[in-house]
């Protein structure tokens, strides 16, 4: 038998082009009893790995192929934990040696973290083969001594590799003398960087991705040929005849490693590190109580009875300490004005709200704690918490601070492939060029790398795509291959861990672009390792509110809105929602006119309702008619009436599904959410009728007759996917409500405000601008002397900033505010000698007309700007006098297009304005068109977010929005429709739409379904 | 010295190792100095390809074994 030691998953990053579940599918066929994996400089796989083969029947052995300080490669592989945690703290002191990109690991690192290691003398790039091929038998000796004396003398083998290179021979002699000399054992390995000899090519281009080359191109690093392979125990002892030393030695070495990983452990640091958990305990104990006192104006028997519980299951689950870190960084956040809000399944819990975290009162609501936590499902809590995305990471640092920096790390993420990415990379290394290659991107959306060619046959603006040509058939299988393979590692936009222990103990840490240093886990996996994840993220909501919150002062308490204000709810009922967190996408804005929301209750339905499952359950109209009245409320079973009243006799929120199955089939509450996830999560029809079976059984026993147990499954599993869970939704409520509010009562500021937090939110800037436009407020250009960095609101008017300009650096700015508070720029002349903005910033500031004070003429100044730099630059013409141009300024139509290209939006009005003089009088504005009831209309404007998002029938529907001078209209476009315009719609900044207006309810906003649809030029 | 030749030859086995090949004249082979295997420019769909440097009776040689095409080539000779 013969076990392969040295393997490169796609973990190895553009160097492995194999998934870990087809490597050990094969070992798994071969009865291999172990296999090793050895990425380069990292145990990313080390999970998902040891799970794979686990449940496969093979023993995972962790392992790494290391860089050392000196260029050269070793095999490393885990004897057991003490060995894993060698590797890890072996790998993060290569990173810090080396760079972001390069792990170059020490020599001192492996003295100091040699315990548990077994060493491969690694591949031809090794110390020892190097010196071999130079013919230096005693600097090779020297290698092998040196690795004995750090690792010891049972520790080390000689790697022998034969995979048919020019000089396999001579390497493998000059390792045999040496095995000959020293008595080190030999260990036959095939350096696997795929799992069959025709994936040779895939491996092959994904090193011409990570060297850049083209496959026509030579470098050192591409593979020479196709022999490294997982190649087969009868194929290694063949490759290997005249060495079965070394094939036999592969088992002995397997024999020896165990599986390395320690998997649920809790890693959590304690509150009180020196006392036991029964303080945490008593600590959070007190804090929720002294917090129910506070959130509530008195304490119920029922209430407190749901506080013990909850406190109590979180003792059980020994979470406490995690309650208090979220707590100890939130009253951070608090003490430094930092705007925060938890959201998630923790606003499920009393707990959390009574500590501040949350602002969902979980008790009113009567939300189910066993959605966030349960015994029986016993998983780690997971609190999110959302922060002003200005000072994410100022809470982060806390965070650090805090624990200690060996203690804390950003999750790390992979950047996966997908059909763009990897037909990007792919084609490139085929030596396709950027014309070619962005004609074969075009209009790919983001699907997966392997489903491009069904993409091809599904959207009809695909139909003639150049992929469709019989050349480019490789390229879509290469896609296919690499799927979802990782290409890179980066930094989770949240995730911070925190440990008791330091991290180098189950990660490796490595530096991030941020600078930070990111595990090598992603969120996924990191819980495994007994790491526990608290999500700190950024949202520019929070900033946009804080910011106005800051402008409004003392006018407004931003905590004291009133939860019924009429006016707000008016804004909900037209559908006005622009700006509205969550609620100002066209299907939002649709559904709120529709629903005619008139309480806090309706807005937390509309989070969860626009979602692509109740969309495509068809839960939307049903839900809207029975609010409504118009549908009768009718429920399977009378215990069925206390749950779903609230929603209408509609199943709406995840919590609802756990409450049917306690109430229906007596499960306990962490029984019915475990259910839940099984239904969301199930892999096969016999799957579901298995967790079918089983509620139908324990109805029964709960008098629940058969056919309406089973009628009430079936309800449920149709649900199952789709949900969303009702304190998440209640959580983004509330600040929906608040923004909405500030929308209503104080649009000039927090209009600026959303100005200043992009990009966020579903609109441009320049849709920003013309709602505000069209709610009186008047948009003032940039004034070189006026506008302040960020916009700025008065009364009834914004100001535009100097950041919105293009390329305005903080330097360039800093420079601009230093002069302008020595006394105000004067002329453009004065404005370039005094600052040290660039040349192409000044003009950028040209066009969007910050100069238009000293000279309307913006051609012209552009043509003076180069004489005020040549001034400025040589003293000889310092007084020379400014230029007096004839040049003609540009055309309105000109001024416009250059002022939106480097503000991305206009002072000047939009640019319908242009065309409507030339379009013929039929064609209306979007403001004539809402306030038709229906009939035929033709509205021309400017094409906002078109997409496709999935629907009830499965069919392709195409929404855009419509924005003119006026306002904005949502468009239609069905199928038919669709794909004859498809190409015009996603390539036409401009259109001519023509089609019937579309209400569906009386109150609805009006729609326009296409029917026709050109480009306006 | 070398000359390309690239042209194909029968090439005769003594079990399972090369024995000798007729070019014009017999050569036979005395030793297999080094071998190994090319991946060819297999996105123009060359096959790959084994190498093999001999020692023959008059001199030395390239010969590339194509495993698809079952085909040996005497590639190029070495004085």
């Amino acid at each position: 038998m013969f076990v392969h030691l040295h393997v490169h998953s796609p973990y190895s990053f553009l160097d492995g082009a194999s998934s870990l579940e087809a490597l050990l599918n094969q070992a798994a066929e071969w009865e291999m009893p172990a296999v090793a994996i050895t990425d380069h400089s990292n145990v990313s796989a080390a999970v998902e790995f040891h799970k794979l083969a686990q449940v496969r029947g093979i023993k995972p052995i962790q392992g790494a192929e290391i860089t050392t300080e000196d260029g050269t490669h070793l095999t490393l592989l885990a004897e057991n934990n003490l060995g894993y945690q060698s590797l890890c703290r072996i790998i993060t002191a290569g990173f810090a040696r080396g760079s972001r990109h390069q792990c170059l690991v020490p020599w001192e690192a492996l003295q100091n973290h040699a315990k548990g290691l077994i060493v491969l003398s690694g591949c031809h790039r090794s110390g020892t083969a190097q010196a071999i091929l130079r013919r230096d038998h005693d600097r090779a000796k020297a290698e092998v001594l040196r690795l004995v004396e750090i690792f010891g003398a049972g520790q080390v083998y000689l790697e022998m590799v034969q995979n048919y290179l020019p000089f396999s021979k001579r390497l493998l002699e000059g390792i045999f003398q040496l095995h000959q000399e020293l008595r080190i054992p030999l260990a036959a390995t095939n350096n696997v960087h795929y799992l069959r000899k025709e994936d040779f090519p895939i491996h092959d281009l994904l090193v011409c991705v990570r060297t850049q080359t083209r496959v026509q191109e030579l470098h050192p690093e591409r593979p020479f040929n196709g022999e490294n392979y997982f190649a087969s125990p009868e194929e290694m002892k063949r490759r290997f005849a005249a060495f079965p030393e070394a094939v036999a030695n592969t088992l002995e070495i397997a024999q020896r490693c165990q599986p390395a990983l320690q998997l649920d452990q809790n890693l959590f640091p304690r509150y009180f590190p020196e006392e036991g958990p029964e303080k945490a305990n008593q600590f959070l104990r007190e804090l929720t109580w002294q917090g129910a006192r506070r959130r509530y104006s008195s304490l119920s028997a029922p209430l407190k009875e749901r506080i013990e519980h909850e406190l109590s299951i979180i003792e059980q689950l020994d979470a406490a300490d995690y309650f208090l870190a979220v707590w100890d960084l939130v009253q951070y956040a608090r003490k430094h004005n930092i705007r925060y809000a938890g959201r998630g399944s923790a606003a499920d819990s009393v707990v959390v709200y009574c500590l501040g975290i949350t602002n969902v009162d979980a008790f009113s609501r009567g939300l189910l704690f066993e959605r966030f936590l349960s015994l029986e499902r016993a998983q780690k809590p997971d609190i999110d918490v959302d922060f002003d995305a200005r000072y994410r990471d100022q809470v982060a640092d806390y965070v650090y601070k805090r624990y200690g920096p060996e203690k804390v790390a950003s999750v790390c993420t992979f950047h996966t492939y997908h059909a763009r990415s990897a037909l990007r990379d792919l084609g490139r290394a085929l030596g396709y060029g950027q014309a070619e290659l962005k004609r074969l991107t075009n209009n790919i959306i983001s699907v997966p790398a392997d489903g491009i060619r069904s993409l091809l046959h599904r959207l009809p603006e695909l139909k003639h795509h150049p992929l469709h040509e019989k050349k480019y058939a490789k390229l879509l299988d290469y896609c296919a291959a690499i799927n979802a393979f990782p290409r890179q590692i980066g930094t989770h936009l949240g995730g911070l861990v925190v440990s008791g222990e330091p991290l180098t103990q189950v990660t490796p840490l490595q530096p991030s672009a941020k600078g930070v240093l990111i595990t090598q886990f992603d969120k996924d996996t990191i819980g495994d390792l007994g790491l526990i994840k608290i999500d700190l993220l950024s949202l520019r909501t929070l900033s946009a509110v804080s910011d106005a919150v800051q402008t409004l002062g003392p006018r407004l308490q931003y905590e004291e809105i009133p939860l019924d204000d009429q006016a707000t709810f008016s804004r909900l009922q037209r559908g006005d929602t622009v700006g509205i967190f969550q609620l100002e996408s066209p299907a939002q804005r649709s559904l709120q006119s529709r629903l005619q929301a008139d309480r806090f209750e309706d807005i937390v339905a509309s989070v969860a309702l626009i979602r692509p499952g109740p969309i495509k359950g068809n839960m939307v109209d049903p839900y809207i008619a029975r609010r409504h009245g118009r549908e009768e409320i009718t429920y399977l079973h009378p215990k069925l009436e206390k749950i779903l009243a609230p929603t209408y006799g509609v199943v709406l929120y995840q919590e609802q599904v756990i409450e049917i199955a306690t109430e229906i089939a007596g499960f306990t509450p962490g029984e019915a959410d475990h259910l839940r996830k099984a239904m969301t999560k199930f892999r096969s029809q016999a799957e579901l009728e298995d967790i079918g079976r089983e509620f139908i059984t324990r109805a029964l026993s709960q008098g629940i007759e058969r056919e309406t147990a089973e009628l009430i499954f079936s309800y449920i599993v149709g649900y199952a996917g789709y949900g969303f869970c009702e304190a998440h939704a209640a959580a983004f409520a509330d600040t929906a409500y608040r923004t909405a509010y500030l929308l209503e009562h104080f649009p000039a500021q927090f209009y600026a405000a959303l100005l200043n937090a992009q990009p966020m939110g579903f609109y441009p800037p320049n849709t920003l601008c013309v709602q505000a436009r069209s709610r009186g407020i008047e948009i003032l250009p940039l004034d070189i002397n006026e506008s302040a960095p960020e916009f700025t609101a008065q009364e009834n008017s914004i100001r535009i900033g100097l950041k919105q300009v293009k390329g305005m650096e903080a330097s360039f700015l800093e420079s601009i505010l230093e002069e302008r508070a020595r006394g105000k720029f004067s002329s453009v002349q004065d404005f370039v000698s005094r600052t040290t903005v660039s040349r192409d910033v000044a003009e950028n500031l040209v066009l969007g007309g910050a100069f238009d004070r000293f000279s309307p003429n913006r051609r012209a100044l552009i043509w003076e700007l180069p004489l005020y730099y040549q001034n400025k630059s040589s003293s000889l013409f310092r007084e020379a006098a400014p230029a007096h141009s004839r040049i003609a300024d540009f055309s309105p139509f000109e001024r416009w297009l250059k002022e939106y290209s480097v503000l991305h939006l206009t002072a000047q009005g939009h640019v319908l304005e242009f065309y409507r003089p030339k379009l013929p009088r039929t064609v209306l504005t979007s403001r004539e068109a809402a306030a038709l009831k229906e009939g035929t209309v033709q509205m021309a404007g400017l094409v906002i977010r078109p997409h496709r998002p999935p629907t009830r029938s499965g069919r392709t529907v195409v929404f855009l929005t419509l924005e003119d001078e006026y306002g904005l209209i949502d468009v239609t476009i069905f199928e038919d429709v669709y794909k004859k315009y498809a190409k015009v719609i996603y390539s036409e900044p401009l259109l001519l739409v023509t089609g019937e207006i579309s209400r569906r309810d009386p109150t609805e906003r009006a729609s326009i379904t296409a029917a026709h649809i050109q480009a306006l030029r | 010295m070398s000359k390309l030749v690239n042209q194909p030859i029968q090439l005769q086995f003594a079990g399972s190792f090369p024995a000798a090949f007729d070019f014009g004249r017999r050569f036979e082979i005395k030793y297999i100095l080094n071998h190994w295997r090319e991946g060819g420019q297999w996105w123009l769909d060359e096959p790959e390809l084994f190498v093999y440097e001999v020692l023959t009776n008059k001199c030395r040689c390239e010969l590339h074994f194509l495993p698809g095409l079952e085909k040996w080539i005497l590639y190029r000779i070495t004085d």
